[in-house]
């Protein structure tokens, strides 16, 4: 697979389907512009994950934001890092997160990122201030914050593709229903309105109609979960352990390091 | 409609909508995921508040568009309205149509086997706690029915029961026919 044929799996522009492992190898020294397009792509993934785990190690904001910036760059362009891991062996978060923990024993903190990264290397970073870490999560494990922020972007990320779906596929209203009945209610902790209430407002005459339009949405977003999960293991028989370690990060269990 | 990111719920919270995504919506019936589908229906027996009860809510809407049925049940769950000898006839009528008509128009597989259990479930408790029954088919038939229901891994003890009590009355009046 050439490297210009990647792309991100979600959204109508998909191709085919591609791993962050095969974007890592597909990054190589000596073509700044595709290393950086490379590296952009991975931080708009992977940049919460590692940014908040930074900032619970008690780095400040910027200093955190200047190490994600140098350990894309140098995990990438370096890719020695990359390379002496085994794909087979782990997932790509575990490996990230090793990876992480290498990467902080051995940088020069004296060093910015802006001295040491030529200016056009650097990939912004945009994102706004991250929100506070519950409490119940730094007991889990000193690697809580980084897992906790990595299934918060994939979450994030399920739920924005899925909308797109819908809306894309003539499903709006059945995307709208579904946030007003399941979503909206679980992210700010309340009690969902009525059906009968959801049925007047959105103008579905019957009720099982609006249970299937539900049934409709609940379907995509399982879908989509399954293809974000894929793009971080190795194989599509990982994907239900892989989701099987995430609920159980989700139940507070302590993870053991792989 | 503004976005919000999950960064920053709880994890029962994160949990909830992992969930959305993690586990099968429709999981299989008589494929083996016994315990889904018998949480699932736990959960709809002893819901009041629409939260996490999608049937039951839906069950709730079809029931207050029949004449009389508005708020029929409000403040009381399935399960207390069901194994009450106290709850009106109607009411276990109303749930008995309303659970066999959603068990016709369903698309999830999983919520049509919760809507025929509810449907049975309002029969047997007629039977019963009113002493009628409220459907067509035979004694011999509905006996065989609850037997079925009885039999599958997925159901929960309190309807178990009132299904082998009902299953009772059926053979004894099927005997006695």
């Amino acid at each position: 697979m050439k490297a210009d044929d990647y792309t991100r799996i979600g959204g109508a522009a998909r191709r085919f389907p591609s791993t962050h492992w095969t974007l890592i190898h597909a990054a190589g020294p000596g073509d700044d512009a595709r290393s950086r397009r490379i590296i952009g792509e991975l931080l708009q993934d992977y940049w919460k994950p590692v940014y908040c785990y930074l900032r619970h190690r008690g780095h400040k904001n910027e200093e955190a934001k200047d190490l994600t910036q140098g350990f894309f760059q140098d995990v990438v362009l370096r890719r020695d890092l990359i390379q002496r891991a085994d794909p087979q062996r782990g997932r790509f978060r575990t490996l990230l997160l090793t990876a992480l923990n290498h990467y902080l024993a051995n940088v020069h903190r004296r060093q910015t990122a802006q001295k040491r990264i030529p200016k056009q290397k650097l990939v912004p970073l945009e994102h706004a201030e991250i929100g506070e870490l519950p409490e119940a999560v730094r007991t889990i494990g000193p690697d809580a914050p980084f897992q906790y922020a990595w299934v918060s972007e994939l979450l994030d990320k399920m739920l924005e593709e899925v909308e797109a779906e819908c809306r894309d596929h003539g499903m709006a209203t059945h995307w709208d229903l579904f946030h007003d009945r399941v979503l909206r209610p679980a992210l700010e902790d309340k009690t969902p309105p009525p059906l009968a209430e959801l049925c007047a407002k959105y103008g579905i005459a019957e009720a099982t109609k609006a249970s299937n339009m539900i049934f409709a949405v609940k379907r995509r977003l399982q879908g989509a979960l399954k293809r974000f999960v894929r793009q971080s293991v190795t194989c599509d028989e990982e994907i239900s352990a892989e989701i099987l370690e995430l609920k159980q990060f989700l139940a507070g269990k302590r993870q053991c390091s792989r | 409609m503004a976005k919000k990111s999950t960064y920053g719920l709880r994890l029962d919270q994160m949990a909830d909508l992992f969930a959305l995504g993690a586990d099968d919506p429709d999981p299989a019936v008589g494929g083996g995921d016994d315990t889904t589908l018998r949480e699932l229906l736990h959960e709809q027996l002893t819901c009041t508040a629409p939260k996490g009860s999608l049937l039951l809510d839906t069950l709730a809407m079809m029931i207050a568009s029949l004449e009389g049925g508005a708020g029929a049940l409000n403040d009381q769950t399935l399960s207390e309205t069901l194994l009450s000898p106290q709850s009106d006839l109607s009411l276990i009528q109303a749930i008995k149509d309303c659970s066999k008509a959603l068990s016709c128009t369903l698309d999830s597989q999983a919520e049509t086997a919760l809507a025929r259990t509810v449907y049975f479930a309002a029969i047997a408790s007629a039977l019963l706690h009113h002493d009628t029954k409220i459907t067509q088919s035979s004694y011999e038939t509905l006996a065989e029915s609850l037997t079925m229901l009885i039999e599958k891994q997925w159901m929960v003890p309190e309807l178990i029961e009132l299904f082998m009590q009902a299953r009772q009355v059926c053979q004894r009046r099927a005997h006695e026919a």
